[in-house]
């Protein structure tokens, strides 16, 4: 059975990735003869009979007109050109030779045998040749080397990318101009001697391709098309791409890769197709190396041996690819014991993906030739690449050799760096892939449990009294204006019901949170990982995967704008219901903070669900990839967390405690904002002194001057980055700051809301009580500056979710000054007094953003153009500064929130919830919703920026939260650190690019795509989606997609396959060690003699003498 | 193809074929001698009118082959010559070639020589099919082409 089997999968090998594509030849007529053939067939005496098995284009059919040349070719194509020249020529099978025996002088296989996919078929191939080969005669056989100079092959095994010569000329030469450069180089003999010296290195790692017949091979049409659809539309679809191909590639690689080189390439010896340089082989990975050991070689094990061994090796290599699976799943349950229901579907996903998987055990150097594209910007990959392109041999990525180590973990290994703790964070990603893929019900369980755990704190917390509390500071903050209380209430209520009826929900997104946050430290490792991932292939595909997905969560992040703008129209209405939306949003940066935990987890959920969930949620998808599973849910859990958030905060969190924190540490004018908040012009006053002591401080004015370019437009990066890279402290600051920029853009139209939301990100992080404070403050002013500009508010439903951005920019901004001149933790009630302050501004912003915004909002591409805005870079700057008051506040109010947080207000809830775990989930959902506002595309930039500036702000945060929690502070610290690079670079740069770099410096991969995509913010959004989504699931990649964000960063991500265009063909090839042919001849071909072996144009080159066997 | 070619093609590559040794030439015009009135039928049925006439001029063509003497020559001994000369019969071009075996002075007797290059490289089948004597497989002729290529389950 298994025999059959085998023989049919190489069969299927061959006919895909052998015939046909020698169906898709164009003749090259410069191909030459390999000297070394023409040699040999001058020599033979006139009438010789000769037969070309496997003639190919009739090249060698003329080189020696005084013999009968009779040319063998299977292929139709290659056949007529050959018969077009006047040769004679036969379609034969060389397994199967319709001649009569002993009826040649000379046969010719040049470039044939590496062709057959097993060890029998090569050893029946020869047979064949020598059996119609007279006694005395002499055959002549060329097959590719294992050892090239140019190229290295892991695995004998190899699919060889080759093009069309029509498309690229190089290929053609490369075809049959193996032959030329190979003449060239084929003076060059070496001696099989020398290569024996290095030879022998990779004999002893080379695993026995002659079994190819690993049962995955039958699948190889099949997997061509998965690699295809892989590197296509397919990859962008599939969230992590690069996790998928890793996967798909483990499978592949079972067995483990062989590191080889061959370094002159197939060149002469494929004349008819060439391999392009550009493309890197992609190895058929057996799935044991000890094939070799149990079989020597294959010629060493007599053919039905082989065969038995081939079987017992591929039925190890799939148990090991099942055992290895199944580690991963078990790896998946340990990290996620919570998710047990998520487990099956996670298991039924894998089982679908190991089945994917397990079919096609090709595995491909690169993981996949888009990927390889894609990854060409950073990886290193693409050095090989290059060294292809600069020489015609084919590379063998290295990665082929980190794959040959652990087929399946491999991949995690490489982006971990074999950190157990990245390995960990993949798996995660890998899961939350997998979820997602499999459907968002499994994040939506997942989530579920969250909920459980986030319920569970809030219970704690006694969430009611939280949420009490928060209704009544929003009231308090509210007496701002119109809706104010009752709006605030319903919203909470409605809240509170969605909540309790979501509850199931709710949980999950808590679990989604606490994944994130967990994640935090993934993704940080994750963003570490990146650089690695830069490096290998892979990780230039997740790094595409990543673009893809953030551009998908921006997509998300608009979505769940909108959802957040409904609810935030009551909020911005009144303060008070600003305070609750607010506290939704920090819900959803909860979850976004959360979500940067486990980027990946995060965007995988950010895609999934987005819409689905309300803004914050939409960010907290974004940032966490579980999200997006429970996007869906999201809408309603976001909301539940947020409040649960809320709750936390407040109770947690107690205001005065920042207050005094932020009065401490900030400058001292905060101080009193925050204790009177209300009193607007005392807030204003204060600002005003703030301002000033600001601007004496140089640092703080330089430092937002620097970033304050960045951070308007970073800011919202730099959320989306901080939620991304998971440091959740930064989140609250780069959301403050974020604000400020969105308000500079959005000042009049959104402020309101976005007040509401800045307002709620502060005291998600221990500033929720500012925050609160701000946010009321704001409110009031977003009310009086849509009181005065009803226009602003007109636009809002769509305009407003991106107003809120804005606003929410904008306030933070004020807030941020606020939080400047009172800490981040102090922020909320110094936000109030800047509210005011924030409010003038708003107002002058909104009076000249406000048309400006009512268009961007309309587009959704004001972003630019806030950016562009000198309010913008104003509160820019002043958000700096702020960001850095705050964040020196939010250290004390962190420590202060700590000694208090029985939660004065609601909003100290929050911040407690911010200040321990939730503080990171806070920060992270801050960020996250705004970096669904960064997603739109105006606020995309902005929210880069903001991002960036968040992203520094968390850096301080998180070493405040350090100092409280380590491990996951630390990890928000590593994102921020990283976060921090990069928004300064983003603040050099100013602009999208800047925030790209930015993007870049936080993500590997993302930076890839960000580079390339640059020109759009919504690259840096899909780049951060990418960094968040390393394990994001296609769908989610899909919803990335669908935002032009998305597809820019798919578009930079696949770069290869797009630019391309051509239709890249995969040769099947059995790259021969050295002294492999000869044994296989000698071993299994008893009549033939090997008379000589030589080494050129990266060739074995073998003459071998048919001779008269006696049988007593 | 030509019969030098075709001297050497068995079809013994199938499946329980033994010799399967020499393979019949059919050639459509063959045919065409045989039911002249059937084909005309056919045409009588829609088939394009001048296919015949081109089938005429496809199915065999004379092309012009250097003559070398030592080539022909060497090869002769390596001929079944019977085969040969029934293959060339088949296909109307056995013309003054010896039905037996080629005469003993055939290295020096450059008639012969010529009489065999003729047959052996010059005459080709464009058109036409192979078929195994035992098992009736058909391998058809395109452009020349012999396709001998067998369906897995042949082998």
């Amino acid at each position: 059975m298994a025999v059959n089997e085998r023989v049919s999968r190489s069969f299927a090998l061959e006919q895909t990735y052998v015939h046909e594509v020698y169906e898709q030849y164009h003749d090259n007529p410069r191909s030459k003869p390999w000297p070394k053939v023409q040699e040999f067939l001058e020599k033979l005496e006139p009438g010789a009979l000769v037969c070309d098995v496997g003639c190919g284009n009739g090249k060698y059919l003329k080189v020696n007109m005084s013999i009968y040349n009779l040319g063998g070719e299977k292929s139709i194509r290659l056949s007529d050109l050959a018969r077009q020249k006047q040769n004679e020529v036969i379609r034969l099978d060389n397994l199967a030779l319709p001649f009569k025996d002993n009826c040649f002088d000379t046969v010719l296989s040049l470039s044939v045998v590496h062709h057959f996919a097993t060890t029998d078929r090569r050893v029946s191939a020869l047979r064949e040749m020598a059996r119609v080969l007279r006694v005395g005669g002499r055959m002549i056989i060329t097959v590719w080397a294992m050892e090239q100079d140019y190229r290295k092959f892991e695995s004998q095994d190899v699919l060889v990318p080759w093009r069309r010569p029509k498309l690229k000329t190089q290929c053609e030469t490369n075809s049959e101009d193996h032959s030329d450069s190979d003449s060239n180089k084929s003076f060059r003999f070496r001696n099989t001697f020398r290569r024996k010296s290095y030879k022998d290195p990779y004999r002893k790692t080379s695993s026995g391709s002659s079994t190819l017949s690993s049962p995955s091979e039958t699948c190889y049409g099949f997997v061509r098309r998965a690699l295809q659809k892989i590197a296509g539309g397919g990859r962008r679809v599939v969230a992590g791409s690069w996790f998928l191909d890793n996967w798909i590639a483990c499978m592949h690689k079972q067995p483990p890769l062989q590191k080889r080189y061959d370094p002159d390439g197939c060149e002469y010896c494929d004349c008819s197709g060439c391999d392009t340089v550009e493309d890197q082989p992609i190895e058929l990975l057996r799935i044991d190396d000890e094939e070799p050991r149990k079989i020597p070689r294959r010629q060493t094990c007599p053919v039905p041996q082989i065969s038995a061994d081939i079987d017992v090796f591929k039925s190890r290599s799939m148990n090991n690819i099942r055992a290895a699976l199944e580690n991963n799943n078990n790896n998946r349950c340990k990290l996620k014991p919570q998710n047990g229901c998520n487990q099956t579907n996670k298991e039924n996903s894998e089982k679908a993906l190991k089945v994917t998987l397990k079919k096609p055990k090709l595995v491909k150097q690169k993981k996949s030739l888009c990927d390889e594209d894609a990854d060409e910007a950073l990886d290193q990959p693409t050095d090989m690449k290059n060294l292809v392109r600069a020489m015609p041999d084919f590379k063998s990525t290295t990665t082929r050799q980190e794959r040959g180590g652990v087929p399946k973990q491999r991949s995690l290994n490489e982006e971990i760096l074999m950190s157990t703790d990245r390995l960990k964070e993949k798996e995660r990603l890998r899961q939350n892939i997998q979820k997602q893929t499999s459907l968002n019900e499994d994040l939506i369980y997942k989530r579920v449990h969250t909920f459980e755990s986030l319920r569970e704190s809030f219970l704690a917390v006694a969430s009611s009294k939280s949420f009490q509390m928060l209704k009544n500071r929003i009231k308090n903050s509210t007496t701002m204006e119109k809706v104010s209380s009752t709006s605030l209430k319903n919203g909470f209520v409605k809240i509170f019901q969605t909540w309790k009826g979501a509850e199931l929900k709710s949980p999950k997104d808590n679990e989604n949170l606490k994944n994130s946050l967990n994640c935090h430290s993934t993704d940080k490792e994750s963003n570490e990982k990146p650089g690695e991932r830069r490096h290998s292939k892979e990780d230039g595909s997740d790094s595409s995967k990543d673009s893809s997905l953030q551009s998908d969560t921006s997509v998300d992040s608009e979505d769940s704008f909108a959802s957040v703008i409904f609810v935030p129209k009551s909020d911005p209405m009144s303060p008070i219901a600003g305070t609750s939306f607010s506290a939704g949003p920090t819900s959803p940066l909860l979850k976004n903070t959360s979500a940067p935990q486990s980027p990946r987890i995060k965007q995988s959920s950010c895609p999934t669900s987005p819409r689905v969930k309300q803004v914050p949620n939409n960010l907290t998808k974004q940032l966490s990839s579980p999200k997006p599973s429970t996007e869906l849910l999201t809408t309603f859990f976001p909301i539940k967390p947020t409040r649960k958030q809320m709750a936390q905060k407040y109770s947690v969190q107690p205001i005065p405690q920042f207050k005094k924190t932020i009065h401490n540490t900030p400058p001292e004018i905060i101080v009193p904002n925050v204790i009177s908040p209300t009193d607007e012009a005392s807030r204003a006053e204060k600002l005003k002194k703030i301002r000033d002591i600001l601007a004496q401080k140089p640092g703080f004015g330089s430092k937002s001057k620097s970033h304050c370019p960045i951070v308007r437009k970073i800011s919202d990066p730099a959320r989306k980055d901080q939620s991304l890279a998971k440091s959740i402290p930064k989140l609250l600051k780069l959301e403050i700051f974020n604000p400020e920029e969105d308000d500079d853009s959005d000042n009049s139209c959104v402020s309101s809301p976005d007040s509401v939301n800045e307002k709620f990100l502060f005291s998600d992080e221990s500033l929720l009580e500012a925050t609160a404070n701000v946010a009321s403050s704001l409110e009031e002013a977003v009310d009086k500056v849509i009181g005065s500009r009803p226009k602003k508010k007109l636009p809002s439903v769509d305009v407003f979710s991106i107003l809120h951005r804005r606003l929410s920019s904008d306030t933070t901004p004020l807030l941020e000054e606020d939080d400047k001149n009172i800490p981040n933790g102090d922020s909320r009630r110094p936000s109030n007094t800047w509210n005011e302050e924030c409010h003038k501004h708003l107002t002058a912003f909104a009076d000249k953003l406000s048309e400006k915004l009512m268009k961007e909002l309309d587009e959704y591409q004001l972003t630019m153009d806030n950016i562009d805005d000198p309010y913008i870079h104003r509160l820019s700057e002043e958000l700096h500064d702020l960001s850095i008051l705050s964040d020196e506040i939010r250290k004390q109010n962190d420590y202060l929130r700590l000694s208090q947080k029985p939660a004065k207000s609601c909003a100290k809830c929050k911040k407690q919830c911010a200040c321990a775990r939730p503080s990171i989930k806070l920060n992270n959902i801050i960020s996250t919703p705004c970096v669904n506002n960064s997603v739109n595309p105006a606020l995309n930039s902005l929210s880069k920026r903001n991002y960036v500036n968040i992203n520094v702000i968390k850096s301080e945060d998180n070493e405040r939260f350090n100092e409280e929690s380590s491990k996951r502070f630390l990890i928000a610290k590593g994102s921020s650190s990283e976060s921090f690079d990069s928004s300064d670079k983003g603040s050099s740069s100013n602009s999208l690019l800047s925030s790209g770099a930015t993007s870049i410096n936080f993500a590997g991969q993302s930076i890839a795509s960000s580079v390339t995509d640059l020109s759009s913010t919504a690259s840096l959004v899909s780049t951060e989606s990418k960094r968040t989504m390393d394990t994001l699931l296609p769908g989610n990649l899909k919803r990335r997609d669908g935002s032009g964000l998305s597809d820019v960063s798919a578009d930079s991500s696949w770069p290869s396959e797009e630019v391309g265009g051509e239709i890249t063909y995969h040769r099947y090839y059995h790259v021969f060690r050295q002294g492999e042919l000869e044994k296989l001849i000698e071993k299994y071909v008893d009549d033939l003699h090997v008379v000589s072996s030589t080494y050129e144009h990266a060739s074995w080159c073998i003459i071998a003498e048919k001779v008269q066997i006696w049988t007593i | 193809m030509k019969l030098l070619t075709h001297n050497m093609l068995t079809s013994k590559c199938i499946r329980g074929v033994n010799v399967g040794y020499p393979l019949v030439i059919n050639i459509i015009r063959n045919m065409k001698l045989f039911t002249h009135n059937m084909l005309t039928t056919k045409c009588k049925k829609g088939v394009l009118v001048g296919y015949p006439l081109n089938i005429k001029a496809s199915d065999i063509r004379i092309s012009s082959v250097d003559f070398n003497p030592d080539f022909i020559s060497k090869i002769i001994p390596k001929i079944d010559w019977p085969v040969l000369y029934s293959a060339a019969e088949s296909i109307g071009h056995s013309e003054n070639l010896p039905k037996e075996a080629p005469p003993e002075d055939y290295e020096t007797n450059e008639d012969f020589l010529k009489i065999a290059h003729k047959a052996l490289l010059e005459v080709e089948v464009v058109h036409g099919e192979l078929v195994c004597p035992e098992s009736g497989r058909k391998f058809p002729i395109n452009n020349g082409i012999p396709n001998m290529l067998l369906n897995e389950d042949e082998i």
